[in-house]
């Protein structure tokens, strides 16, 4: 049969081409397989869950042993166990052999009078029914009607691929053809029928999809299996499931019948790819392929752009893409697609962390833990003392250590009240989000204070100070009066004296405090202004911070640890009623996330001076498990799409140059340098790579504005901060880069090993 | 009888500005067995009428029958068995296929609708065409000369009634090619095939039945050499 040899002579004397077309089925039959497996794995563990939380798909108690024949002597279970109760009672444990439209009816008839089902619901007090298990295996019609659905989702998604890898396997067949149109011509002239044209594409297919399906299969289970791997070594099992459980439940589940419909389609794909190419082949008449000449004729664009920016390179670059537009575009949407794809795959990935980060943040939750460093209000330097000893413990990052004091104003210069704010210098920067007048040694030095004004007073305070470089407060305490000196106090006196009662929180025991008010007033120093940012995002409502919504005209004054350690303000007597108090709370990060354990144990050591207030390490453990798990989900699909972008592109353009062969070498005839040669190959993959670019950045805002559009119908868009216009254009135009290489790397590969040719060697060989 | 017959032929490429008129409104007949020479400029036709004479191009308009059947009548398979077993067409341009020796470009038609080459018939045809040492080379390892004589003998083995050739002669020495010329006229003597032979040599128009003369798409000289006339009306 001349088909049969005309395409194995094919396939063996373009031997670069078949091995691409091999590759690009394999990638394309991998891709499919992974999803495949995808579908089975997820069906399969669902199916573990459920059969873990009960083996069977129904348990029927309190049988009589005529209920009990009936049961066994019916041939639609596939399996069936006898239990004797605890009390006596015969019990049942039963799988579903056989489908029945309902189980539950299925089962009344069986056993009449027992009323299992009433056409709702079962009867738990007879029958345990896995309503999962039997949904997933599929034996009454809800299970199969949900699988239906599932799978009907699932090709939803699947639809998204079927582009890419028709995309892939036509740019295979398409390429062949373009470069053997001609050759399909000639046969023609000489009189092959249609159908024999067809036939020995479909041949070529078939042959080519003998290699590249199996080893598609197989590359896609191994993908799978690593990818498997590798998300579940991210962690993420033991988020949901205890280790011994996850060892048992999770493992990769095969299924050959979707391998079998997979390489099925994969098939289909292949012989309609080939079938649509040769058909497209035999529409022309024979002349038209032999010449390469459409009946329509183009017009000649004499100005290009690439013409202007690059001269008669450019210009001739130009024309060589615009010379076949299918393939052009071909290029350009796979291109685009893997761009586009690629960075909306990071921007995803962006957004999940910085949606995690927020969520944390907003909760105030950002750190690892919360500790106490204890203290008393006679030891002013117990915080110092406290975060010096983590520090260097080798474990910790001081995340916030802040200390404060209310203070009001002594005179009119500020109305209401006054925060001290006390930073350790690890929080000193992020206090004033990097924008701090001055750095946190000059402050210590300066022993005075910045004052932070509220965002929406436009200076307001920072006038009614004066100028006057300081702010007079008084600080109220009350000074505990001793139980001599309360009887050795007059009636008068005594009527000063309030009583605070208070219980203690290990002891229980209730005791009374005397105390009486007093105050001081002091005068602290501002050494400069600086808007107030965190606070007012920070803590709390936002619309507290609003002139309207203030309860009281509250301004910050920032100062260091260091300078507070060393102030006269220190010392000051403070105990019941100031906010100074005695233990201090503290938030930390671990330096090593991985050494939790050892940090515990360093804190039990120092529980004198420091304690564990709450741990949030479980927590942010999960959270990077998500991530991680989203991460190296991301990093798989990535890849592939890389890989379907690379062998598209070296499919494309490396034809691209090979059927130049002889015309680039009639250019060197002519006279062309080598250098003039690499010049206009960088132009015209410069083309491909900006065109993709360009189409990028165009598709991401457009689906961005969608997006957003979609939001706002929906009004989610106050919850989601989803929509930022910026966010994928750095990663398209590092994509883009990466395409424009990956170009270059097709291009340049076939030019060099051209060139161990010589010109009269390449000029007469005709591809 | 077995004869061509072309009737208001046109064929026009592109349009407005750009609209060429290859042919224009071109008819004659060719009766059975006759050798016809089809001279005139470069850009007058020529390619374009042999490859509609050969259905491997369509006319814009007109009709060309073989045996008084409509050779654009049958539908794209019919003109494909038409092309393999009536007309054996020699390009230009060679248009071998790349992939296949110079013995498989030769029996490819042959092969083609499904019968097996007489390899007698092979060694003939290799030794006429002085090809028998490089049988078994791809196209691109020949000399324009030998591409040109395997596609002419690619037109001959099957033995067609009709012989279409585009200057068959045009790479080949005045030897070689006033072999060619026997050889056609041989199998034309012998096998009372119709030909059409392209040329731009007046002896090779000479040696021929008849001399058409094409100009701008239209037939402006048509005129018998008066020798082996035999078969003329
Ligand atoms: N595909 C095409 N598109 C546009 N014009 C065409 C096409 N093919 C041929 N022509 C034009 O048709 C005319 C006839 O071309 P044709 O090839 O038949 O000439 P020819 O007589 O064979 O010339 P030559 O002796 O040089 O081979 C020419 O003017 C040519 O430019
Ligand atoms: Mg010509």
């Amino acid at each position: 049969m001349f088909e049969r040899l005309l395409a194995s002579r094919y396939i063996r004397t373009q031997k670069r081409h078949s091995i691409l077309t091999i590759c690009s089925i394999a990638i394309a039959m991998a891709l499919m397989t992974i999803l495949f497996t995808a579908l089975s794995t997820y069906r399969g563990i669902e199916r573990g869950i459920a059969y873990d939380a009960a083996p069977y798909h129904a348990k029927i108690y309190d049988l009589t042993p005529e209920e009990w024949e009936a049961l066994s002597s019916c041939g639609d279970f596939s399996e069936l166990h006898r239990f004797t109760e605890p009390d006596g009672s015969i019990a049942a444990e039963l799988m579903f052999g056989k489908y029945h439209e309902n189980q539950g009816e299925f089962l009344n008839s069986l056993l009449p009078g027992k009323e299992i089902y009433d056409g709702l619901s079962y009867n738990d007090e007879i029958i345990d029914y896995n309503a999962d298990l039997v949904r997933l295996d599929l034996v009454d019609l809800n299970g199969r009607a949900r699988a239906v659905q599932t799978i009907a989702l699932f090709y939803v998604y699947v639809i998204f691929l079927v582009l890419a890898l028709r995309m892939i396997i036509d740019t295979a067949f398409e390429v062949s053809s373009k470069e053997r149109e001609r050759q399909f011509g000639v046969l023609q002239s000489v009189g092959a029928t249609p159908r024999q044209i067809v036939r020995i594409i479909s041949l070529e297919g078939l042959t080519l999809s003998a290699v590249g399906i199996p080893a598609g299969l197989l590359l896609g289970l191994l993908l799978s299996f690593a990818a498997f791997k590798a998300i579940l070594s991210s962690g993420i099992a033991e988020v949901f499931f205890s280790p011994d459980k996850a060892a048992k439940l999770l493992h990769l589940h095969i299924s050959p019948l979707l391998l079998i419909l997979a390489a099925v389609t994969g098939l289909v794909w292949v012989l309609l790819s080939a079938y649509g190419t040769g058909m497209r082949v035999v529409r022309m008449s024979p002349i038209e392929a032999i010449t390469g000449k459409n009946a329509r004729v183009r017009r000649v664009r004499r100005h290009t752009l690439f013409g202007l920016l690059f001269g008669w390179k450019g210009k001739l670059a130009s024309r060589n893409n615009r010379r076949q537009p299918k393939r052009f575009i071909i290029t350009v949407v796979s291109l685009t697609l893997s761009v586009t794809l690629f960075s909306s795959f990071s921007v995803v990935l962006d957004e999940v962390q910085t949606t995690y980060d927020d969520a944390i943040r907003s909760n105030g939750l950002d750190y690892d833990m919360e500790l106490i460093v204890h203290g008393s209000p006679e030891d002013p330097h117990a915080l110092q003392n406290g975060l010096t000893l983590l520090r260097d413990s080798g474990y910790f990052e001081i995340h916030e250590a802040v200390d404060s004091v209310f203070l009001s104003s002594a005179d009119e210069s500020i109305t209401g009240h006054c925060l001290i704010l006390y930073e350790a210098p690890e929080c000193y920067d992020r206090a004033f989000e990097g924008g701090a007048p001055m750095s946190y040694d000059e402050l210590t030095q300066s022993g005075g204070y910045i004052l932070m004004q509220p965002a929406y007073d436009n200076g307001t305070y920072a006038d009614s100070l004066g100028g006057s470089g300081s702010v007079a407060l008084t600080y109220r305490y009350g000074r505990v009066v001793s139980d001599e000196e309360y009887d050795a106090m007059t009636d008068a006196q005594r009527e000063n004296v309030l009583e605070k009662t208070g219980t203690d929180d290990e002891t229980g025991e209730v005791s009374t405090v005397r105390y009486v008010k007093e105050s001081k007033d002091i005068e602290l120093s501002i050494v400069a202004e600086a808007e107030e940012r965190r606070y007012a995002e920070e803590w709390g409502n936002a619309d507290w911070y609003t002139e309207e919504g203030t309860s009281s005209d509250l301004v910050y004054l920032v100062s260091t640890l260091d300078a507070y350690n060393d102030t006269e303000y220190a010392n000051f007597p403070s105990d019941v009623s100031t906010y100074l108090s005695g233990d201090h709370y503290i938030s930390v990060n671990l330096r090593d996330f991985d050494a939790h354990h050892k940090a515990l144990s360093f804190i039990d050591a120092h529980s004198d001076i420091v304690s564990v207030d709450m741990d949030l390490y479980d927590m942010q453990l999960q959270v990077r498990t998500v991530i991680a798990a989203v991460r190296i989900g991301c990093t798989f699909l990535s890849v592939l799409i890389a890989l379907i972008a690379i062998v598209n592109l070296v499919n494309i353009l490396s034809t691209g140059i090979l059927n130049r062969k002889s015309e680039l070498a009639a250019m060197q005839c002519l006279g062309m340098t080598r250098g003039q040669l690499c010049g206009m190959t960088v132009i015209e993959c410069l083309q491909y790579a900006l065109t993709a670019c360009i189409v990028s950045l165009l598709l991401s805002e457009a689906i961005l504005m969608l997006t957003s559009m979609m939001l706002r119908y929906m009004e989610l868009s106050e919850q989601m901060s989803f929509v930022q216009y910026a966010a994928p254009v750095p990663k398209i135009l590092i994509s883009s880069a990466a395409a424009f290489l990956a170009a270059l790397a097709a291009s340049f590969l076939p030019l060099w090993q051209m060139q161990k040719e010589s010109l009269t060697e390449q000029i007469r060989s005709v591809e | 009888m077995s004869f061509l017959r072309i009737e208001h032929l046109c064929k026009t490429y592109g349009k407005g500005e750009n609209e060429v008129k290859a042919l224009d409104d071109v008819s004659f007949t060719v009766p059975k067995g006759q050798m016809t020479a089809v001279i005139g400029a470069s850009g007058s036709g020529k390619s374009t009428m042999l490859h509609i004479l050969g259905g491997v191009d369509r006319p814009t308009s007109g009709k060309v029958f073989l045996d008084d059947q409509d050779v654009f009548a049958q539908d794209n398979k019919n003109l494909a068995i038409f092309r393999r077993r009536q007309v054996g067409l020699i390009y230009q341009f060679y248009n071998l296929i790349p992939v296949l020796d110079a013995e498989e470009n030769i029996t490819l038609p042959y092969v083609m609708d499904g019968r097996k080459p007489d390899p007698a018939k092979v060694e003939e045809m290799l030794g006429l065409l002085d090809l028998t040492a490089r049988r078994h080379h791809l196209p691109s390892q020949l000399s324009g000369g030998q591409q040109q004589r395997v596609s002419i003998g690619r037109a001959l083995f099957t033995s067609p009634g009709v012989i279409l050739a585009d200057e068959p002669t045009g790479n080949l020495d005045s030897r070689n090619s006033a072999e060619i010329i026997q050889l056609l006229r041989k199998s034309n003597r012998e096998l009372a095939q119709t030909m059409i032979i392209i040329t731009h040599d007046e002896n090779i128009a000479l040696q021929c039945d008849r001399i058409l003369t094409l100009s701008d798409g239209r037939i402006i000289g048509d005129e018998l050499t008066g020798h082996g006339g035999e078969a003329n009306v």
